[in-house]
């Protein structure tokens, strides 16, 4: 460390969050100006060329502003597309859809059924994932069922889940068709691979000798998991969380099949109500309507997924960015 | 001419068109790359994402003569009919009593559950509302059942999908007893089906049914439709890439070969294939050879 420049002077003095806004800022500024002259290829290189500076301005390291202009490549591949699309979209349709009741449905939904897919997928998962870090014999064939529902297509999902469930499968007696029951399975099979995998991995990063010490002093594995082992996993639970989360939110194949609209019970209007999910809301949007109409609704439902992230990740994150080590 | 042709097209033209695709590869020297995604889906992907396709086969003409036309295409043709059936699974309930005479007093029972697409994106969807409509319609004096049937055929229906192509596997999963599409689909699909009486099916495009067809109305979110004889529309985008193939499809389904693909897979075609007069300059001379021009068939307008 002593070898390296050493220009933590500018972070000193200047302060981590203004920082943070000026840059920010300054990516508007730069990304308005290309998008207006119609050439967003400036804007990528801007992107790029900004990231390579500050990084090279607030730490100094080769090795960090290497990885952060490689990193800002993806950021590129995956910002710019996602910015065009803002860009595109028409203010007062988004307004009109903003104030639309159907909407708001639609959004609550689809925040709320992915939640409820997200819990089941932890209450189940985060067991499982707690005994896959532990190990067991035959264990690599629970892990690959576990992984197997990543790659079915999702309309082929959709049938599983109704030839499993439900009316022709192994619960007769409860009907999944259009029910918030079969959304809720739908969603919990393509996202639970990602609540047990981002657990388990928290699970085996845990130092094995924390847990022995804990048994030692005379806890036993309830206690174990309950005042050690589970609180240290608790952010690799809440990304997991999160993931099953996000993933319950952009599915749209197998909830197509199996839940194409359900009623549930909504409480700003406090009774039943029925609605789609999200993408398949936007979906028949775009069919009935064209890209300009699902284009405002779809930008709703990011910007309502984009704040929930910024908050969990707000609420979740360790601060060692601003102000752990050097 | 090109070596490779795109077609979008609707799911209930699968079939024939996968059936007409390795001969017509074979004798025009062409791959064929189509796209089936409904005929509201292969619409808007010309309209609204700006693609091109060398032929666009849809389920209602209408499609292609109010979206379509001018800014896309000037021209259209109506290939085959097909009319809409009841499908349902040896194990359904009441599958041993149903049958033509008595479909709507089966489908009425408690805890039946009715299957159709949805009125709003897929044109299948809306003409199932209208089969159902029709049955309490007067024609020549008689209907199939009262008002009152109708409202319990309405109360045991559910729209479970936005594409009929998904409707049989949620029939033989067993979460629906009973679905209404087309009869292409339910006389190929191996399982049994009802064949409906012509004044509730959609099938015959004569002034004297289509003035009864008429009678029926769905609203959805998507406008306000209107009964009328199921007449499938063909058409070779202004966008296409490589029209002469296109117009080779199109040609091919006028001959006694292609005729003869619609039929084996439940399709009624339509001889000669129709045009409308006013685009007729529009098309192409292989097509106008095996088409006749007109300026409505039967009563629908062109």
């Amino acid at each position: 460390m002593a070898t390296e420049t050493d220009t933590r002077l500018v972070r000193d003095r200047v302060g981590t969050r203004p920082l943070v806004v000026a840059f920010i800022a300054l990516q508007a500024v730069a990304f308005a100006g290309a998008y207006t002259y119609g050439r967003p290829t400036w804007y990528a290189y801007f992107m790029v060329g900004s990231t390579a500076v500050t990084a090279y301005v607030l730490d100094g390291s080769s090795f960090t502003v290497a990885t952060a202009t490689v990193g800002s490549l993806l950021t590129v591949a995956l910002g710019l597309p996602l910015f065009l699309f803002v860009a595109r979209q028409n203010p007062s349709l988004v307004a009109e859809k903003a104030t639309d009741p159907g909407v708001h449905r639609v959004l609550y939904l689809g925040v709320y059924g992915p939640l409820l897919a997200a819990v089941l997928s932890l209450a189940l998962g985060v067991p499982l994932a707690h005994l896959l870090a532990e190990g067991f014999p035959g264990q690599p064939f629970v892990e690959s069922l576990v992984d197997l529902p990543l790659v079915v297509p999702h309309s082929v999902a959709g049938i599983l889940i109704l030839f499993g469930f439900g009316q022709g499968g192994a619960f007769p007696q409860f009907s999944v068709l259009g029910t918030m029951t079969g959304m809720v399975l739908a969603m919990t099979f393509v996202s639970a691979p990602y609540a047990v995998n981002a657990t388990r991995e928290s699970f085996e990063a845990i130092d094995n000798r924390l847990e022995y010490a804990s048994r030692i002093h005379g806890a036993n594995k309830w206690a174990t998991f309950r005042r050690v082992t589970g609180p240290l996993a608790l952010r690799g639970m809440v990304t997991g969380g999160v993931l099953a989360w996000a993933r319950a939110v952009s599915e749209f194949g197998a909830v197509a099949v199996v839940a194409y609209s359900v009623s549930f019970f909504y409480p700003p209007d406090g009774g039943e109500v029925t609605a789609q999910h999200a993408p398949v809301f936007v979906y028949n949007t775009y069919l009935q309507g064209g890209l300009a109409e699902s284009g405002a609704v779809a930008f709703l439902l990011l910007a309502v997924s984009a704040v929930i992230f910024l908050i969990v990740r707000y609420l979740t994150d360790d601060n060692s960015a601003t102000g752990g080590m050097p | 001419m090109a070596d490779s042709m795109t077609i979008f097209h609707a799911g209930s033209l699968a079939p024939p068109f996968g059936e007409a695709e390795p001969a017509f590869e074979d004798e025009y020297g062409v791959d064929v790359n189509r796209e089936a995604k409904g005929s509201v889906a292969s619409t808007q992907k010309i309209t609204q994402q700006g693609r091109s396709a060398d032929v666009l086969g849809v389920s209602d003409f209408r499609l292609i003569r109010n979206r379509i036309l001018p800014d896309y295409g000037d021209w259209y043709a109506i290939f085959t009919t097909n009319s809409m059936s009841i499908q349902y699974r040896q194990d359904s309930p009441g599958a041993d009593d149903i049958s033509k005479d008595n479909w709507w007093e089966v489908l009425t029972r408690d805890d039946v559950t009715i299957g159709h697409s949805d009125p709003a994106v897929d044109p299948g969807g809306y003409r199932a509302v209208m089969t159902q409509q029709l049955g309490k319609e007067e024609f020549n004096g008689e209907r199939l059942y009262d008002d009152s049937t109708y409202q319990a055929l309405r109360d045991n229906s559910v729209v479970p999908t936005g594409t009929e192509t998904n409707l049989e596997g949620q029939l033989e999963s067993g979460e629906l007893d009973y679905v209404m599409y087309y009869q292409s689909i339910s006389s190929t699909s191996g399982k049994p089906f009802i064949d409906l009486q012509q004044e509730v099916d959609l099938s015959q495009a004569t002034s004297e049914y289509a003035e009864h067809y008429a009678k029926a109305e769905v609203e959805t979110g998507s406008g306000t439709f209107t009964g009328a004889p199921i007449a499938y529309g063909i058409t070779v985008p202004s966008v296409a890439e490589a029209p002469g193939r296109g117009a080779q499809w199109i040609e091919y389904f006028a001959t006694d070969a292609g005729r003869s693909v619609l039929e084996s897979q439940g399709l009624v075609p339509v001889d000669p294939i129709v045009v409308p007069a006013s685009g007729e300059d529009a098309v192409p001379d292989r097509v106008m050879d095996v088409a006749s021009a007109q300026s409505n068939l039967g009563p629908l307008e062109l």
